[in-house]
């Protein structure tokens, strides 16, 4: 049996890769695979220096599969199927032409070449020619789809249409017609109405509002559910989960120490509070990629800014310079990621092998970055609360200046040692950096000497670890005198992560190895400059920031690029990431990869309307939201009577013939718990909490090194690398936690205790109440027989005649089972 | 047969990944038989399966397997200038280079070098290829840890029992395929991320284990306070509600294979204790790993486990000497280093002996190692700083040629010089006993084929000999 249906899932899924449906990828052929993993590095390397788009020696081109099979002046270089027949294999081997030149191939890298030429010279999209990895930009590269401007197609006609809601449904009915496929019939009210929370709240609705709607008529009733909830603050918590996961969010730095970072939750509020405010994109953009350089001293744009400071941090790493190095490249590669949708990290090291990125671009792209220095003594306050504080602090200070003065005294000399220390255990050209005066220093220089800075602090203990302890009961006495002017001490601003740029100059941006070294300006792909023009970087306007001019204005010349209307990535990217959440699958599949790696979109028509209408919406991600759940396409039912068949047509299911049936984030899972119990603390906001507050999961603290267990089990994310698509595994892990571990038999308990507190009357009636609870619906006759037989009671004896321990196992069950932990 | 194993992996990239999480079945550990089915090595494997003992915090390869009698010479004086300074962890500079007072012995047939500290590892010189040209990145624990696990010394990918395990499956359907034990409560540096499975499924993640608790794996015994028959009914019940649930939601896979965990969980129930019950075992055995004796009791415990373990298909075994950086020795490494060499000379050249004498150290690569070695200057006066520079690691087993040295540091055993071997090498050459293809093996993630030893590092083939 399981063997038969191991077996059955492999043959379906490969037969829907034979048939091929257009659209879905087919990057897993594994003809492709041979040629993407041995064929194409192999001509890469070898062959298309001499025959590719730059030269063309003996007339022979190697880099399409057309011109392999023309050939050049000695005839075709290939026969497809032929080995024996084909002079490129003959050249390698060295019995003819002795190619490449430079040196014979390895025997296996011809024995690979020779199974492609038998096997019949794949070439995945024929039509394509692979880059020779120093080439420029072609045309064709700027054809790509994902780079070519948006255009608003109009939603196709379909007769006979009686189905569709919205624009959405006539783009997904057309390609369903199109392949002689039907959608699903709309799911029962009591299935939508759980669905619609668990997608825009991310919580099971109550008993009663699954009622509300399940009893209501009005035509209107669907749609405003919809709005009262996209007005739900729970909206924000929910949605700011799948950001977080992109930004790679976590409350401490990684390495060994994994210390924790006690105001980075000021950044996960903003984004929940961004959601929430429905901030227009651009606007959210800008915020958190040059939120220090907005005109004003609005300190949630220092907030969002937090976002460059989400990298790792090692405490204690003396390799500034490498480590520095790390944590700008890997900021590059996230903004990559998360704005462009593009796989960046490639070209960090060479010319991308297969999208239109060179390395230069890579560089240029961190060069908007390179002035950034890390700063932790800006607080979360207006101007008038900061000079405000200021007036107060001074006033302490002046009343306290004899007692600091004795201090200083006292600790001077441990400073100091602590200072010497702290340097002298960096390379010399770090301590070099350090001791320039700031006003003589570069960004990266500033940089290098916050870092060693840093360690003056918090490494080995900070300054005062070998305190004497005449010393130190000296210092007590000094700090207990202190106290008496605590009156007049103000309470302290509160602090936050962020960055700024450093005022003075800015560091090059160098290509590791350059020989030249030569300093890479900012700018944008080349794919989208024009030089048929003459124009490189078309709109790239950099300039200081009114109100802010000690910036360079670097980031916001990118903020705005990647904000503009006609940015042909930024849309699409976006409101693919909203589909995909809802739909567990993008019109894009591969959401963080828009390239030719990447899968092409199922249905790009209706993407590029959806990015259109949602920059004439005035960018608003709540109305695309609403646009999806009103669609019919998601309101679709989970059961389709042609499932067997359509599975087999269709077996990803991208043509969205049906509702996927799909398990709940690990945070829905655990905070459907925590609500079915009554226990669920609804605050929103604030610093992180243990796992064992009963606050939204979202708010449990995100350690990188010491994930918390339950989360991890359901994959939840480890906040080290961009996650546009979480993994869904079904593991006996989870098995074992569900079922033995202590929090969900803890979660029982409070729901038994919520049960018998309700004082119901009869154990039919608690039995048909928990599952309501539990699942969202009301049981049936043989879930109830089930349920109170295992009780041990009849259905019209007295509730209270139910055993603790039997209505505890029983709660247990319920939240071990799929109908709660899956969404149909 | 190349094409053929392309189409497996691919296939059992459709297995995890199909649908992009959604709808698919991601069965990790346990998928046993049909798993087998669907992934196959590249070549002929000469190991089946690997027991990694990891030295976690940096052991010294001057004073173990590497000598070098001008340290010894120069001791006290600077680092000669013709040695370039390197970065240190600690940053102490101009530090005179420390004497390894150690007394070495030449072994076996193969006459190999083995320093006092450990005799009984000197026994087995010759099934043992000492690799003494190692280097590294990361100059921190958490990064030479993290490196040594994964290939680099920056978080996020996946460690390397996570790609045998995509590799090749578990060869068992009730045991994780891939273990980790350390030899005290503690936290090994980056805890539980150095055997995470990274951007993978998290299906591929080593289980810990801990053969000394009445419950080796977190949450595999009941509740307390339940019976085995109220247990059953809780599962009865809840196999009900699934099953009926499956059957209105049909061909749903992923609520077939929910059913299915529990099942399998259960046969785990049932096989790890016995998997992990030293009771069997002859006294004769318990002594060969030291198990009787305190300072080797816990090591030996682990080394035992891991043969019982790979006896029962279980393909990737680490095993954590010094959990929590204690081999790191900055300070007084004299007694430090004798310390923990006796904690684990004998249990580890007990596993080698004991593999031998069982006719499985052919099909069992056992490794011995740390994150880095140290360096020739002292630290603190009588320490030793990190060097990933030069350092030396050893395999045994699985097809390794024994009796050997292979490479070479300078003469004071700071930098690598002669057949280095980067870690992304010695991982290509793990890979490669077992049967895998360090190109070939990949994963498809987020459009972008990744390799284990991120497209560099390759077989050293005078591991086997060549």
């Amino acid at each position: 049996m399981i063997l038969f249906f191991h077996r059955k899932v492999t043959c379906l899924l490969a037969a829907g890769l034979l048939l091929a449906i257009p659209g879905a990828g087919a990057a897993q052929d594994p003809a492709a695979e041979q040629f993407e993993q041995q064929v194409r590095p192999l001509l890469v390397r070898h062959c298309l220096k001499c025959h590719g788009a730059k030269k063309q020696e003996g007339g022979l081109r190697l880099d399409s599969r057309e011109a392999i099979l023309k050939g050049g002046e000695t005839g075709p270089a290939v026969v497809a199927g032929k080995p024996a027949e084909s002079l490129l294999l003959e050249a390698v081997r060295y019995e003819s032409l002795e190619m490449p030149p430079t040196g014979q191939l390895t025997e296996q890298a011809i024995g690979q070449l020779e199974n492609w030429i038998a096997a019949g010279v794949a070439w995945p999209r024929a039509s394509q020619s692979i880059r020779e990895s120093e080439g420029g930009i072609s045309a064709a590269d700027r054809r790509w789809w994902a780079f070519v401007p948006l255009s608003k197609p109009r939603p196709p006609k379909v007769r006979h249409n009686d189905w569709s809601r919205n624009e959405i449904d006539r783009f997904v009915l057309r390609r369903l017609r199109d392949n002689q496929m039907q959608p699903a019939p709309r799911a029962d009210r009591s299935t939508l109405v759980r669905r619609l929370y668990f997608d825009l709240v991310g919580l099971p609705p109550t008993p009663g509002e699954v009622d509300n709607f399940v009893q209501q008529d009005a035509p209107d009733a669907w749609e405003k559910l919809v709005d009262r909830l996209l007005d739900d603050p729970r909206y924000g918590e929910h949605w700011a989960r799948y950001w977080l996961d992109l930004v790679r969010y976590s409350d401490s730095d990684g390495w060994n120490q994994d210390a924790y970072r006690p105001t980075i939750w000021r950044y996960r509020d903003y984004v929940v509070r961004a959601f929430n405010e429905d901030k227009p994109y651009p606007q959210f953009v800008r915020q958190q990629l040059a939120g220090d350089e907005i005109e004003g001293d609005d300190p949630q744009h220092l907030d969002a800014a937090g976002f460059l400071r989400l990298g790792l941090y090692e405490y204690n790493q003396r390799d500034a310079v490498g480590h520095w190095n790390d944590i700008m490249n890997e900021m590059t590669d996230v903004a990559g990621d998360v704005f462009l949708g593009m796989s960046m990290a490639c070209a960090r090291c060479h010319d991308h092998k297969f999208d239109p990125v060179p390395q230069q671009d890579y560089f240029r792209l961190r060069a908007f970055f390179e002035p950034i220095i890390w700063r932790d003594d800006l607080p979360a306050a207006t101007d008038a609360e900061k000079q405000q504080y200021h007036e107060k602090l001074s006033a302490w200070q002046q009343a306290t200046s004899e007692i600091q003065a004795r201090i200083d005294v006292l600790l001077d000399p441990y400073n100091e040692r602590k200072w010497k220390s702290t340097v002298d255990k960096f390379p010399l050209d770090v301590q070099a950096c350090f001791h320039k005066p700031v006003s003589e220093r570069s960004s990266w220089e500033h940089q290098m000497a916050y870092l060693v800075s840093r360690q003056f602090i918090e490494e080995a203990g900070g300054p005062l670890k070998n305190i004497t302890k005449e010393d130190k009961e000296k210092h007590e006495a000094l700090l207990k005198e202190l106290t008496a002017f605590d009156h007049l001490k103000p309470e302290p601003l509160p602090e936050l992560m962020t960055v700024t740029d450093f005022p003075g100059r800015a560091a090059p941006t160098v290509i590791p190895d350059d020989p030249d070294e030569k300093s890479i300006e900012p700018g944008f792909l080349s794919v989208f400059s024009n030089e048929s023009r003459g124009r490189r970087d078309r709109d790239l306007v950099i300039s200081r920031p009114a109100g802010k001019e000690d910036s360079s204005g670097r980031r916001t010349a990118l903020a705005e690029w990647i904000g503009r209307p006609d940015n042909p990535l930024t849309t699409r990217v976006l409101v693919n990431r909203i589909w995909q959440q809802h739909f567990g699958l993008g019109i894009v599949p591969t959401p963080n990869n828009f390239g030719k790696m990447g899968q092409l979109p199922t249905h790009p028509g209706l993407l590029d309307w959806l990015a259109v209408t949602f920059v004439e919406d005035g960018w608003s991600i709540k109305k695309l939201h609403k646009r999806i759940v009103m669609s019919a396409t998601w309101r679709q039912s989970a059961h389709h009577p042609e499932a067997e068949l359509y599975q087999q047509k269709d077996p990803e299911e991208v043509l969205l013939w049906r509702a996927r049936v799909h398990r709940l984030r690990a945070e829905q899972i655990r905070d459907a718990m925590l609500s079915v119990s009554g226990e669920l603390d609804r605050t929103l906001g604030g610093p992180g909490v243990e796992a064992s507050a009963p606050r939204r999961s979202l708010y449990v603290k995100v350690f990188r090194n010491t994930t918390e267990t339950f989360l991890h089990a359901f994959d939840a994310a480890g906040g080290l690398k961009s996650i546009a698509v979480r993994n869904t595994t079904t593991t006996p892990t989870q098995s074992l936690l569900l079922i033995n571990g202590p929090y969900a038999l803890g979660r029982a308990e409070k729901m038994a205790d919520r049960l018998v507190a309700m004082k119901l009357t009869d154990a039919a009636g608690l039995v048909d109440h928990a599952i309501r609870l539990a699942w969202g619906r009301g049981p049936t006759e043989s879930e109830v027989a089930r349920s109170l037989m295992f009780l041990g009671v009849t259905a019209d004896q007295q509730s209270s005649a139910i055993e603790r321990q039997e209505l505890i196992d029983l709660c247990h069950i319920l939240f071990n089972a799929n109908e709660f932990l899956y969404l149909d | 047969m190349t094409a053929e194993m392309n189409q497996n992996l691919s296939r059992r990239q459709i297995l995890t990944q199909g649908g992009l999480g959604l709808g698919s079945v991601a069965l990790g550990w346990m998928l046993g038989g049909e798993e087998k089915l669907l992934a196959a090595p590249h070549h002929r494997p000469r190991a089946k399966s690997v027991i990694w003992a990891f030295m976690e915090g940096g052991p010294s390869h001057l004073d173990l397997v590497d000598p070098k009698p001008l340290l010894n010479k120069l001791a006290g004086t600077p680092l000669p200038a013709s040695f370039k300074e390197p970065i240190t962890a600690m940053g102490e500079k101009g530090s005179p280079l420390l004497v390894a007072p150690r007394t070495w012995t030449q072994h076996g047939e193969s006459g190999m070098w083995a320093s006092e500290w450990i005799p009984h590892i000197g026994e087995c010189m010759d099934d043992i290829a000492v690799i003494r040209s190692c280097w590294t990145n990361g100059i921190n624990h958490s990064g030479g840890v993290c490196q040594m696990n994964t290939c680099i010394n920056v978080a996020g990918r996946p460690s390397l029992g996570s790609w045998i395990h995509y590799g090749l499956g578990s060869a068992n359907q009730d045991l994780p395929a891939f273990v980790v034990m350390c030899d005290s409560s503690g936290r090994p540096v980056n805890g539980s991320r150095n055997w995470g499975s990274g951007f993978m499924p998290a299906s591929h993640q080593a289980v810990r284990m801990n053969g000394n608790s009445p419950e080796p794996i977190a949450n595999l015994n009941s509740p307390a306070g339940y019976s085995e028959q109220q247990q059953k009914k809780k599962l009865g019940l809840l196999q009900r509600f699934n099953r009926d649930y499956a059957e209105t939601n049909s061909q749903q896979s992923e609520l077939e294979a929910r059913i299915r965990s529990y099942e399998l969980a259960f046969r785990m129930q049932a096989e790890a204790p016995e998997a992990v019950d030293l009771a069997g075992e002859t006294e004769a055995t318990r002594e060969l790993y030291g198990i009787e004796q305190e300072e080797t009791a816990t090591f030996g415990r682990n080394c035992l486990l891991a043969r019982r373990l790979v006896e029962r298909g279980v393909r990737f075994v680490q095993l954590y000497s010094g959990t929590g950086s204690k081999w790191d020795s900055h300070v007084g490494i004299e007694a430090k280093h004798s310390g923990l060499c006796k904690s684990m000379d004998k249990p580890v050249a007990g596993l080698l002996k004991d593999l031998k004498q069982r006719g499985l150290l052919d099909e069992t690569l056992v490794i011995w190692g740390g994150e880095f070695g140290r360096t020739p200057m002292s630290e603190k006066g009588d320490g030793r700083d990190h060097n990933p520079t030069g350092f030396s690691i050893w395999m045994a087993g699985g097809g390794v040629k024994g009796g050997q040295a292979i490479g070479a540091t300078d003469e004071l055993g700071l930098y690598a010089v002669e057949d280095r071997m980067h870690v992304r090498d010695i991982h290509a050459s793990i890979l490669w006993l077992l049967g895998l293809d360090n190109m070939k093996l990949s994963y498809d993630h987020k459009g972008r084929l990744e390799r284990p030893t991120i497209n560099e590092g390759s077989f050293n083939r005078k591991l086997i000999g060549g």
